[in-house]
């Protein structure tokens, strides 16, 4: 009886090993029989060809290339140090650390990866002459960025084996690089990726950032340019910058793609906002009068808060055009902290914008229940807040689009290889924070500031009207506690032209060490600079200027096909190329000497064509 | 001799030709796959192509010479050694733990050197574990349903020698314990109501005990999803693969593989068996497979044959804890469940492994010498 039971149990024992033994069976039979025998070969992998970047037009800012590295099957090698002898002359790299690569534990390794065009011809030349035994050279793809520097915080940088490691390069690797499938193609191609940058104004706006930050001994420059009427970024400049081919040479802080993820105090500029949600709020009217006494002062705060200068009695519109600090302070006075704090919030402060940068701050914007009685009156001006320049620029799409802050975009569109639209952007309002009437007093206000008087003055743009604000915002220095009497961020925005707003420009020049800090001396004409340039580029008219439009393109009449009748054309003005046909005609000998264009024949325009005729075509 | 229980001398019984041909079998094949393996790496390593060969052939002989031993030695000595050796064995693990004793491989700690072998005392559990239990359920037969008298103090013990192979971070050999101990609690006939209770606690446990090391995560990955790291945790999995895909029905030919020449890293110790196929093909496959499933089949019978309870968990538990190696190796060089430390018997170099294997089929012989006839044990 117990014995009977226990030999149940063997049994169950025996038929799971059973079942085992079945299971590897198959998987030997799967793997040995039916599974064909070519994944050895690693010519048959699939390429992964990384999807261009691409600015708005079309212009290529990334793309692969290929190029050859230097492979070593050990099996096959006779004598590492002659192979070491012979390559790394080639290589330009040390006998011993080829001799170190040759003798580890693997049969295969990378001796150089992605060698230099003519290091290429050499390797080859020594491999055809039978000297590198074990040695291949190996086509891989590689990351090229042909304008270098141009935009290189935007597009980031990829690894050695082309896989995104920041910036868009990162964000969009997937869509970039598609993952292997078994669909048996040689080639896969990964999309392309169109951004909203213009190449021709990205360079300008890079060229002036440059130049603002070695006239101003700044520690870096951000310009934004953005197109006022969809969100679109058309410039992302950031200095100091780097060259994304050869990243490994620069500092690792010059890859910091500052204007998305550096959070700072944006200083009096802060005051359109500021003003625009008192006034949206109805705290404050345009008839508003406040008294700038030199200083803010309240009952709940030991000491005043100190405005830049005395500006008497002031109204919103002088505010923003003197850049009065008490007034700011004095109209918050009007509306509680959460509601204040909750406009702000609308136009996106306090949150990262939807743009697709890797790692962008969200800004800091303390809720309203942690506001001390300081708090209200100096966010006002700009300050116990922080902000990143893409959240400020596109806040100011709320007073060129009736009020609605807009979706801020970096990329265009993205395009399939086969050439299929997959997604475009289209302009994307998001929140309603101002009425048309606000958003429309505040350019006004604005421009007042570009006027005679004004803190922006050095902003106009010649014959355009520009709305702008400026600001010099203290640096708050973490070793001392409190603000820094050396460090300034200069900032100035503009909108032009005022009327029918078509660009958005944000500068932040920081911390300027050549003298000059403040923003309407040093950022204002930086603004004024790019946007002279800018106008002419997008030919927005300027007043007193005949309004003057060209498509842009230059019709060239080519001469007709040359046909031979029975008397000679005339041939002079045709190019060789168009001559070329010619010389296919059995019975007609023609001789051209020189090149270019014909400037003679011989004989004339008009002598009637003969069998074996001779035509003598003199080209200059 | 301890005539006491001994009817009939045992000496005159003759051995299990059949299996003693199998072992000899094995043995040889394992002798071939060592030599091809390893000569590559061999003479890189040391200059001496016949180096892992000519080592295997010493562990070999050893082994053989334990399995006579084994084979010889009355059945009920071996029964009064199995204290002796459990707190020998028990003795060894512990004291790979001290430090200069115990030398660290490959980030373990599993072995030390003893005359300037290598020797990994968990191998040695294997065996006196099976002992062990063979003896202790033979002699709780009639109280089997007795919890705390028949089932936990064995219980105890195996969890015990089970945690301190996890502690020398060797889950997989952990593992293999505990899976061979819990095939013979269940033959025993304990009741399957405890098994439940006890995979209900076993379960959870061991898959937190195995998330809590990198590279066992590593291995997990790598199994599923072997070209997630191609060059690093998935490089053997998918190394084999092509070595087995290569090998294709007839093989490349016995030393004509060329995985083995760094492409696949333990190709002569944990992946031999991915040389063997790449070599001898499937049908080299299937040959050895069908010897070791000759041997299981003739080490079952030889437990059915028993007439005695000890003999029969005993042969039982040594015929299981070979098979089961040899089909835990073969599916992981397949891909078929992830990798890990369990060698392929008789094939795999590395000392311990294949002298504690020959000494368990030395005993499965002398149980087959008994076997045919009964043994009466207690009157």
């Amino acid at each position: 009886m117990e014995e009977k039971k226990n030999f149940s149990r063997l049994g169950v024992v025996l038929i799971i090993l059973g079942i085992a033994v079945l299971l590897i069976l198959w998987r030997y039979i799967s793997l040995m029989l039916l599974t064909p025998n070519e994944i050895e070969n690693p010519a048959r992998q699939p390429v992964v060809e990384r999807g261009p970047i691409l600015d708005r037009n079309g212009r290529i800012l990334a793309i692969q290339t290929e190029l050859d590295s230097v492979t070593a099957w050990k099996p096959e090698i006779e004598s590492n140090e002659e192979i070491a002898a012979q390559l790394a002359p080639v290589l330009g790299i040390p006998e011993q650390s080829i001799l170190d690569i040759l003798s580890r534990q693997s049969s295969f390794a990378y001796i150089k990866r992605k060698i230099t065009q003519s290091e290429s011809i050499q390797v080859r030349r020594l491999i055809n002459d039978d000297k590198l035994k074990g040695i291949n050279l190996q086509r891989e793809f590689d990351r090229t960025y042909p304008e270098e520097h141009l935009a290189s915080h935007v597009l980031g940088i990829v690894d050695v084996d082309n896989r995104g490691l920041e910036g868009l390069e990162l964000s969009y690797d997937s869509l970039l690089r598609p993952e292997i499938t078994d669909s048996g193609a040689e080639i896969v191609y990964g999309n392309q990726l169109f951004l909203t940058l213009d190449v021709n104004i990205q360079y300008l706006t890079e060229t002036v950032a440059r130049e603002a930050m070695e006239e101003h001994e700044a520690d870096s420059v951000m310009i934004l340019v953005m197109d006022a009427q969809n969100g679109d970024l058309l410039a992302v400049a950031s200095v100091p910058d780097f060259n994304p081919n050869v990243y490994g040479n620069f500092p690792v802080a010059y890859r910091q793609n500052r204007p998305a993820v550096a959070a700072y105090e944006p200083g009096s500029v802060f005051k359109i906002f500021s003003i625009a949600a008192l006034l949206e709020v109805g705290g404050i009217s345009s008839y508003s009068s406040f008294v700038c006494g030199g200083s803010y002062e309240n009952p709940d705060i030991p000491v005043p808060i100190k405005c830049l200068g005395v500006h008497g009695q002031v109204n919103a519109a002088d505010i923003i055009k003197y850049s009065c600090n008490a007034g700011a302070a004095y109209a918050s006075d009007s509306v509680e902290a959460p509601v204040f704090h909750d406009m702000l919030v609308r136009f996106g402060f306090g949150t990262e914008t939807a743009l697709p940068f890797p790692g962008e701050s969200n800004g800091l914007l303390k809720p309203a229940s942690g506001w001390s009685a300081r708090s209200k009156p100096t966010i006002a001006f700009g300050q116990e807040i922080s902000t990143s320049a893409v959240q400020v620029i596109t806040a100011a799409t709320a007073f060129t689009n009736d009020g609605y802050v807009l979706e801020p975009h970096i990329v265009k569109k993205i395009v399939s290889p086969a050439g299929d639209l997959l997604e475009e952007t289209m302009r994307k309002p998001l929140v309603d924070a101002l009425s048309p009437e606000t958003a429309r007093a505040m350019l006004l206000m604005m421009e007042t500031a570009t006027q005679t008087g004004g803190t922006a003055r050095r902003a106009a743009i010649e014959g355009v009207r520009v709305s702008a604000k400026t600001g010099t915002a203290q640096v708050f220095d973490p070793v001392t506690g409190s603000y820094s009497t050396q460090d300034f961020t200069a900032s100035c925005l503009a909108v032009f032209p005022t009327d029918a707003p078509e660009i958005i420009i944000y500068v932040v020049i920081e911390h300027p060490k050549a003298g000059e800090t403040y923003g309407g001396r040093i950022a204002a004409p930086v603004v004024s600079t790019l946007g002279e340039s800018i106008v002419d580029y997008l030919n927005i008219p300027r007043s007193g200027e005949t309004a003057f439009s060209h498509d842009g393109t230059v019709r060239i009449h080519g001469l007709p096909p040359i046909v031979l009748g029975d008397a000679l054309p005339d041939l002079t003005g045709y190019s060789k190329r168009q001559l070329l046909p010619l010389l296919d005609i059995d019975d007609v000998k023609v001789t051209i000497s020189g090149s270019g264009w014909v400037v003679r024949q011989e004989p004339a325009a008009g002598t009637p064509v003969r069998p074996g005729i001779k035509l003598l075509l003199e080209l200059e | 001799m301890s005539g006491r229980f001994v009817v009939e001398p045992t000496e005159k019984r003759k051995s299990d030709l059949l299996f003693l041909g199998l072992l000899l079998l094995l043995a040889g094949a394992g002798l071939v796959a060592v030599f091809s393996s390893s000569y590559y790496y061999a003479e890189k390593l040391t200059g001496d192509s016949g180096y892992f060969f000519k080592k295997h052939l010493w562990q070999l002989s050893l082994g053989g010479g334990c399995a006579y031993i084994a084979s010889r030695l009355s059945v009920e000595i071996i029964r009064k050694l199995t204290p002796v050796l459990l707190f020998f064995s028990f003795l060894l693990v512990c004291l790979t733990f001290v430090p200069g004793i115990g030398t660290q491989l490959q980030g373990a700690k599993r072995w030390f050197i003893i005359f300037g072998q290598s020797f990994q005392p968990s191998e040695l559990v294997k065996l006196s574990l099976i002992l062990y239990l063979a003896s202790i359920f033979a002699k709780k037969e009639d109280r089997m349903g007795d919890f705390f008298n028949a089932v936990l103090p064995p219980l105890l013990v195996v969890v015990a020698f089970a945690g301190l192979i996890y502690l020398q971070n060797d889950f997989s050999t952990a593992v293999f314990v505990l899976l061979v101990a819990f095939i013979m609690f269940f033959v025993a006939g304990i009741r399957l109501i405890y098994f439940i209770l006890a995979g209900s606690v076993a379960l959870p446990l061991s898959i937190i005990l195995l998330l809590t090391k990198e590279h066992r995560v590593q291995r997990i990955i790598s199994f599923l999803n072997p070209q997630a790291d191609p060059i690093g945790a998935g490089y053997q999995v998918i190394s084999a693969r092509t070595a087995l895909i290569r090998g294709g029905i007839w093989g490349t030919g016995l030393g004509l593989g060329t995985k083995k020449m760094g492409g696949l890293p333990d190709a002569h110790s944990d992946f031999v068996f991915a040389v063997l196929g790449e070599e001898t093909g499937f049908i080299g496959v299937i040959f050895i497979l069908t010897v070791f499933i000759a041997f299981a089949v003739r080490g079952y019978l030889i437990a059915a044959g028993c007439t005695d309870r000890y003999s029969y968990y005993l042969a039982f538990g040594l015929t299981t804890a070979v098979i089961t190696q040899a089909l835990f190796n073969i599916a992981v060089v397949s891909g078929l469940v992830p990798a890990t430390g369990i060698p392929l018997p008789f094939f795999s170099t590395g000392g311990s492994s294949i002298v504690v294997t020959l000494s368990m089929c030395g005993i499965l012989l002398n149980l087959s010498r008994s076997s045919s006839k009964p043994l009466e044990v207690g009157g």
